[in-house]
């Protein structure tokens, strides 16, 4: 997105009377633009994707106590390394850190995705062949 | 030259992919496994990968800092080797290599314990495919009628995957996209994409920065894809 065309869109923001315009282009960079009381713009531009880690996403404490095991990138979620094979864990399965727990596949690039954390399965939040996005929750783990 | 700086060649192996896995605590990066023959040859999801003497089997481990774009580096390294031995493959999103339609190469990357295995498949002086392949799949030899030297062309890959990956890791990712969409057979085309859940066709528009296939619906929608298998639609 070149500059110009940020100028346009806060000039349209200005002389109308919503707070503010969030725009996608053509590669899926973002821009959104907030209309701030102090009459100046707050200008926020986020990246296409994220980069690719080999490792879940930094486990977070939620609810009851439970930890989600997050997706890592957009792709594809399997539940086992291939399909005839026994999945890697299932509900009830006790976990280590640095245990694979399932492949998110995106272009072909089979992502092993690992627990950061000690402890039970409890929930399984995707079935196996879902599309799954950036950080999405796969799994939630009960601390050991 | 990092690329094959360190070879392990063998007459035959289940899967060099399998057998790179052993090596991960070990091999330094750039090192390649070498086959003759693979009794045991995996595509995705474990699907099997015809690979009997006469082809390139080959697997190459990388610590690469982001691994998202390795499997499109690999596709233009195999096109530039061949080409480089006087045959113009094209390139099939996201990595699979073909001749006259038909498959003649792919590549299976795997990331495990922040290491990446990249496979290389390459059916190069193959004769003759099982029944149930000879629909899909093909060898250079079969479309060309050429004998390209097995050596020439595997020394001439690790070359342009070494460039390649240089490359890569200075962020030169405008140049190596380019290249790939000289190389693709998809832009402008009409395609179907098998997504485990659905299907979607449209027309394919561009290539992303990072990877991901760009398609127009029918409706006028565009889309990023970043999983699923892609088929060009048939007239």
């Amino acid at each position: 997105m070149r500059f110009k065309d940020i100028e346009r869109i806060v000039k349209i923001l200005e002389t109308s009377s919503v707070s503010e315009i969030e725009v996608t282009d053509f590669l899926g960079r973002k821009i959104r633009i907030t209309k701030c009381t102090n009459n100046t713009q707050a200008v926020k531009v986020e990246a296409p994707s994220q980069p690719v880690k080999e490792k879940a996403e930094k486990t977070e404490q939620g609810v009851d106590n439970l930890v989600a095991i997050r997706s890592p990138i957009v792709g594809t979620f399997y539940r086992s390394p291939a399909p005839d094979a026994p999945p890697y864990i299932d509900i009830g399965d006790v976990v280590k850190p640095g245990q694979v727990v399932c492949i998110v596949e995106a272009m072909k690039l089979m992502n092993e995705i690992e627990s950061d954390v000690a402890g039970k399965i409890v929930k399984m939040l995707v079935k196996n062949e879902d599309p799954v996005e950036y950080n999405q929750e796969l799994f939630m783990v009960e601390p050991l | 030259m990092l690329i094959g700086s360190k070879l392990y060649y063998f007459d035959s192996l289940e899967s060099t992919n399998e057998y790179a896995k052993t090596l991960i605590k070990d091999a330094p990066e750039g090192a390649v496994i070498l086959v003759d023959q693979q009794t045991g040859g995996r595509g995705r999801f474990g699907k099997q990968w015809y690979s009997p003497e006469g082809g390139i089997w080959m697997s190459v481990i990388l610590r690469p800092p982001d691994p998202s774009l390795i499997s499109i580096i690999a596709g233009i390294a195999v096109c530039r080797a061949l080409h480089m031995n006087g045959v113009l493959p094209g390139i099939k999103w996201p990595n699979d290599i073909v001749l006259n339609g038909k498959k003649i190469g792919g590549t299976l990357t795997e990331i495990i314990d922040k290491t990446v295995i990249l496979g290389i498949g390459v059916n190069l002086n193959i004769r003759e495919f099982p029944d149930e392949l000879e629909a899909i799949a093909s060898s250079v030899f079969l479309e060309t009628k050429k004998h390209l030297e097995k050596k020439m062309v595997f020394d001439t890959l690790c070359k342009q995957l070494d460039d390649c990956y240089i490359m890569l890791k200075q962020n030169k990712v405008t140049d190596l996209l380019t290249e790939w969409r000289h190389y693709t057979i998809l832009l402008g085309q009409q395609v179907v994409i098998e997504m485990p859940d659905k299907e979607l066709s449209g027309k394919v528009l561009d290539i992303s920065r990072d990877g991901a296939l760009i398609v127009m619906r029918s409706d006028g929608k565009i889309m990023r894809v970043v999983a699923g298998v892609c088929h060009l639609r048939q007239r």
